[in-house]
C-alpha cells in the first residue's frame, strides 16, 4: 500500500494534465478533422507565457491570462490560415502545423533561451496536502488535478448543457445542415479550436510549474498526447480520458520499480545473447518506450482504438 | 492556350543530355581541386538528396506523410557503421563500394516490421502512427547500447575495409566520387520506381483509394510494397551517411532527422524530379553557410516551410519552372511589369524582417548591420516591413 497508493496519485495528477492536452486535440479533430501538430507547442507557450506573466503580476494572474493569450492566439491560427488550407485537404493542414511546431520552439529558444527557466508553483502550494501510508502528498499535485477537474468540468458543461454547445454538437454531427439552419459554421470552429488551445494554455501554466519549462517540453508531450489519441480511439473523448491515464500511469508507476524482466522470465535466460540483453532491462528502462509498444498493439490488434467509433 | 503556339525549348531533345552532363560534372567535381571544405558539403549534400528521393517516393507519389523516415535512415547508417567494423566481413573481402547494400539490406528489414502496423491505412493515421514508431526506435537507443553505442554513438573508418576501383576511400576526392554516384544511383532509382506500375499504383492510392480497391488492388498493399521500396532506399542512403561522416549517433533515427527529409522534399518540391536535390541543397547551404552568420538559420528555415506550404505547395522548383514557363510566354518585359512589384515587396519585406529579428535578439553576434543598429531599429524596421507587406497586398492583388 505504501508503494501503490503515492504512486496512483502521480498517475492521476499527471494523466489528468495528459487528458487536457488530449481532449482538446481530439475535440479539434472530430471537429474539423484537423490533426494539430502544434497542439503540445500551444502547451509550451501557456507555460511561457504563464512564466513571463508571473513575473510581472504573480503566478495567479498568470495562470488566468496566459490561456487566454494562448486562446487568442489559437483562434488566430484557424481564423486566418487553417481554415484557408483546409480547401486544399488534409496533408497541407497537417504540413503547416508541424511547421509551426518548429517555429514556435525557435522562438521560444530566441525569446526566452536555450535552457530552462525559474517558474515554479507559489509559496502557497509547496507545502504538504496530507500524508498517509508514510508518504507525503505535495500540494502542487492536488492542484494540478483540481484544476484539470475544473477546466474539464467547465468545458463539459459548455458543450453538454448550454445552447452553444449544442450547436457544436450539431455541427460535429452534420455541419451542413447546421449551416443551413442559419448557424455560423466558420465561428464554431473558431471557437472551439480557441477552447482546445485554451486547454492546452492552461496545461502550460499549471504543467510548466510542476514539471519543468522549457524548449524541450513541446517534443516530448507532443508524441506521447498523439498516442494517446490513437489509443484511445480518434475523436472519442472517453477514450482520451482511459488512454490519458493509462500512459500516465506506465509513465509512473514503471519509473519506480527495478524489476528486471528476467528476474520475471527466468526460464528464457540463457537462450540467446540477443534475448539476454532484453532480459536484463530493467522496467523503469522500459517506462519511455511502453507507450510506443502499447500505440503498435492497438494498431495490430484493435485498429479503432479502445473507444473509438471508426478505424484508425 | 499561348503555350502550344510557342517551341517548348525544355522539351527539345536536348534537355536530357544537357542536365546528364551537368550532374556528371557535379559527380566529377574533386577534378577542378575543390578544397576539402566544399567536397564535404558536397558529400552532404548527395546523402541528403538520396534520402529525400526516397522520401518523395512516398510523400511525392503517394501521398503517405511520414513523421519517421529516419527508422530507416538511421537503421541503415547503424549496420553500415557496424559492417565497416566487422572482422569476419573485412576477413570475406567486402568492399566498401558495397557497403550501401547492407544499409538497403537493414532499411528493407525494417520496412518489413514496421511496415505493416504504419501502412494499414493512410492520411492523418498514418502520419500519428509513423510518428509513434520513429519515437519508439529512438527511445531504444539507451537500452541496447551495444547496438546504438549509448550517447557517444558508433565510430568507424571507411578505409577500413578495401574497394574494388581504388584501394581506399579515405580520401575525400575519392570517397565524393564514391557516395556521389551512389546517390546518383539511388535518385534514379527512385524515379525510376515512380514510373513502374507500383509507382503508378501508388499515385492511384494518393488520388482515390477507394476506386483502386473498387478494381480489385488493395490500396494497403500497394502502400506496404511502395514502404518496402522507400525504406531500402532510405537505408542505403543511410550508410551513404556512415560513409560520409564515419561516426553514427543517435542523431541519424532521431524526430529531427524525419523532420528533415520532410523538409527537404517539400521545400525543394513533392512532385519534380529535381526537387530532393535543390530541397538537400538548400538545407546544406543554410545549415553550414547561414548558421555562420546567425543563431535563429533553423528559425529561418522553418519560416521559408511555412511560406512554402502556404503559397509555393510545388516547392522552389515549381518557382522555377512557373517563372521559365511565365518568361517564355511573356518575354523579359513583360515579366518585369508583370512581377517586378510583388518581387521588390516580397525581398523587401523578406530583408525587413531578418533585420527586425537579427537586431531584436542578436545585436552583438548576428548578421552586418545588427551589430551597427541600437535596438530601437527594430522597432522601425518592424513598422517599415509591415509597410512593405501591405504593399505585397496590394501588388499581389493587382496580378489576380
Amino acid at each position: 500500500m505504501d508503494f501503490i497508493f503515492p504512486a496512483a496519485l502521480n498517475a492521476i495528477s499527471y494523466g489528468l494534465l495528459l487528458f487536457m492536452l488530449a481532449a482538446g486535440l481530439t475535440l479539434v479533430f472530430s471537429l474539423m478533422g484537423v490533426m494539430n501538430f502544434a497542439h503540445a507547442s500551444l502547451y509550451m507557450l501557456g507555460a511561457y507565457f504563464a512564466y513571463s506573466i508571473a513575473r510581472q503580476a504573480g503566478f495567479w494572474v498568470g495562470l488566468v491570462a496566459a490561456p487566454l493569450l494562448v486562446a487568442g492566439l489559437g483562434m488566430l491560427i484557424e481564423r486566418h490560415v487553417l481554415r484557408h488550407l483546409h480547401a486544399r485537404g488534409h496533408i497541407p493542414e497537417l504540413l503547416f502545423t508541424f511547421g509551426l511546431v518548429l517555429v514556435i520552439e525557435e522562438i521560444v529558444k530566441l525569446v526566452w533561451g536555450l535552457g530552462a527557466v525559474d517558474y515554479r508553483v507559489p509559496p502557497e502550494l509547496r507545502g504538504t496536502l496530507f500524508e498517509a501510508f508514510g508518504t507525503r502528498f505535495p500540494m502542487h499535485k492536488g492542484f494540478v488535478i483540481l484544476v484539470a477537474l475544473a477546466s474539464l468540468g467547465a468545458i463539459w458543461w459548455l458543450i453538454a448543457r448550454t445552447r452553444t454547445g449544442l450547436v457544436v454538437r450539431a455541427a460535429l454531427a452534420n455541419p451542413a445542415m447546421v449551416e443551413s439552419l442559419g448557424h455560423d459554421v466558420g465561428r464554431i470552429f473558431t471557437l472551439v479550436f480557441g477552447l482546445g488551445a485554451g486547454l492546452a494554455g492552461i496545461a502550460g501554466a499549471v504543467g510548466g510549474a510542476v514539471l519543468v519549462t522549457e524548449p524541450a517540453m513541446a517534443a516530448h508531450l507532443g508524441t506521447i498526447i498523439f498516442v494517446i489519441v490513437v489509443v484511445g480511439g480518434l475523436g472519442s473523448i472517453k477514450g482520451a480520458f482511459i488512454a490519458s491515464l493509462l500512459i500516465g500511469g506506465l509513465e509512473s508507476v514503471l519509473i519506480a520499480i527495478d524489476v528486471r524482466l528476467s528476474d520475471l522470465l527466468m526460464p528464457l535466460k540463457g537462450l540467446s545473447s540477443g534475448l539476454d540483453a532484453v532480459l536484463a532491462l530493467k522496467a523503469s528502462q522500459l517506462a519511455p518506450i511502453l507507450p510506443y509498444l502499447l500505440m503498435v498493439a492497438v494498431l495490430v490488434f484493435r485498429p479503432r482504438g479502445l473507444f473509438g467509433e471508426r478505424e484508425v | 492556350m499561348m503555350r502550344l503556339q510557342l517551341p517548348r525549348a525544355g522539351r527539345s531533345g536536348y534537355g536530357a543530355p544537357a542536365v546528364g552532363a551537368g550532374l556528371a560534372l557535379l559527380v566529377l567535381l574533386p577534378l577542378f581541386g575543390a578544397s576539402r571544405y566544399w567536397l564535404v558539403l558536397g558529400m552532404q549534400v548527395w546523402v541528403l538528396a538520396a534520402y529525400a528521393y526516397s522520401y518523395q517516393l512516398l510523400f511525392g507519389r503517394a501521398g503517405m506523410l511520414s513523421f519517421g523516415h529516419a527508422v530507416y535512415f538511421g537503421l541503415g547508417a547503424f549496420a553500415a557503421a557496424h559492417a565497416l567494423n566487422s572482422r569476419a566481413l573485412a576477413a570475406m573481402g567486402l568492399p566498401v563500394e558495397m557497403i550501401p547494400l547492407i544499409g538497403m539490406l537493414a532499411g528493407l528489414g525494417a520496412a518489413v516490421v514496421f511496415g505493416f502496423p504504419s501502412t494499414r491505412r493512410a492520411g492523418t493515421p498514418f502520419a500519428m502512427v509513423t510518428l509513434g514508431i520513429g519515437e519508439l526506435v529512438a527511445a531504444c537507443f539507451l537500452m541496447f547500447p551495444g547496438f546504438f553505442g549509448g550517447e557517444a554513438g558508433i565510430s568507424t573508418n571507411r578505409a577500413a575495409l578495401g574497394g574494388w576501383v581504388a584501394a581506399n576511400y579515405g580520401a575525400a576526392d575519392r570517397a565524393y566520387v564514391l557516395i556521389a554516384l551512389w546517390a546518383l544511383a539511388l535518385g534514379a532509382m527512385a524515379l525510376w520506381i515512380a514510373r513502374t506500375p507500383l509507382g503508378l499504383l501508388a499515385r492511384a492510392t494518393r488520388d482515390n483509394a477507394a476506386r483502386l480497391a473498387f478494381c480489385g488492388i488493395e490500396p494497403s498493399a500497394v502502400r506496404f510494397r511502395l514502404m518496402l521500396v522507400a525504406g531500402a532506399l532510405a537505408g542505403a542512403a543511410g550508410a551513404l551517411s556512415t560513409l560520409l561522416n564515419e561516426i553514427v549517433s543517435v542523431e541519424s533515427v532521431s524526430l529531427a532527422m524525419s523532420a528533415n527529409v520532410l523538409l527537404m522534399t517539400v521545400v525543394g518540391g513533392p512532385a519534380h524530379a529535381f526537387g530532393p536535390l535543390l530541397g538537400a541543397l538548400t538545407l546544406t547551404l543554410m545549415q553550414s553557410v547561414l548558421s555562420r552568420f546567425t543563431h535563429a538559420w533553423v528559425f529561418y528555415y522553418g519560416l521559408m516551410f511555412i511560406l512554402t506550404v502556404l503559397f509555393a505547395p510545388n516547392g522552389l522548383t515549381g518557382i522555377v519552372s512557373d517563372v521559365l514557363r511565365n518568361a517564355r510566354q511573356l518575354g523579359a518585359g513583360g515579366m518585369a511589369r508583370r512581377y517586378g512589384a510583388p518581387v521588390a515587396a516580397a525581398l523587401l519585406a523578406g530583408l525587413l524582417a531578418i533585420g527586425t529579428i537579427e537586431i531584436a535578439f542578436f545585436r552583438d553576434e548576428g548578421i552586418g548591420a545588427a551589430r551597427v543598429f541600437p535596438a530601437w531599429g527594430a522597432a522601425g524596421l518592424s513598422l517599415g516591413c509591415l509597410a512593405a507587406l501591405l504593399w505585397l497586398r496590394r501588388s499581389l492583388r493587382g496580378l489576380a
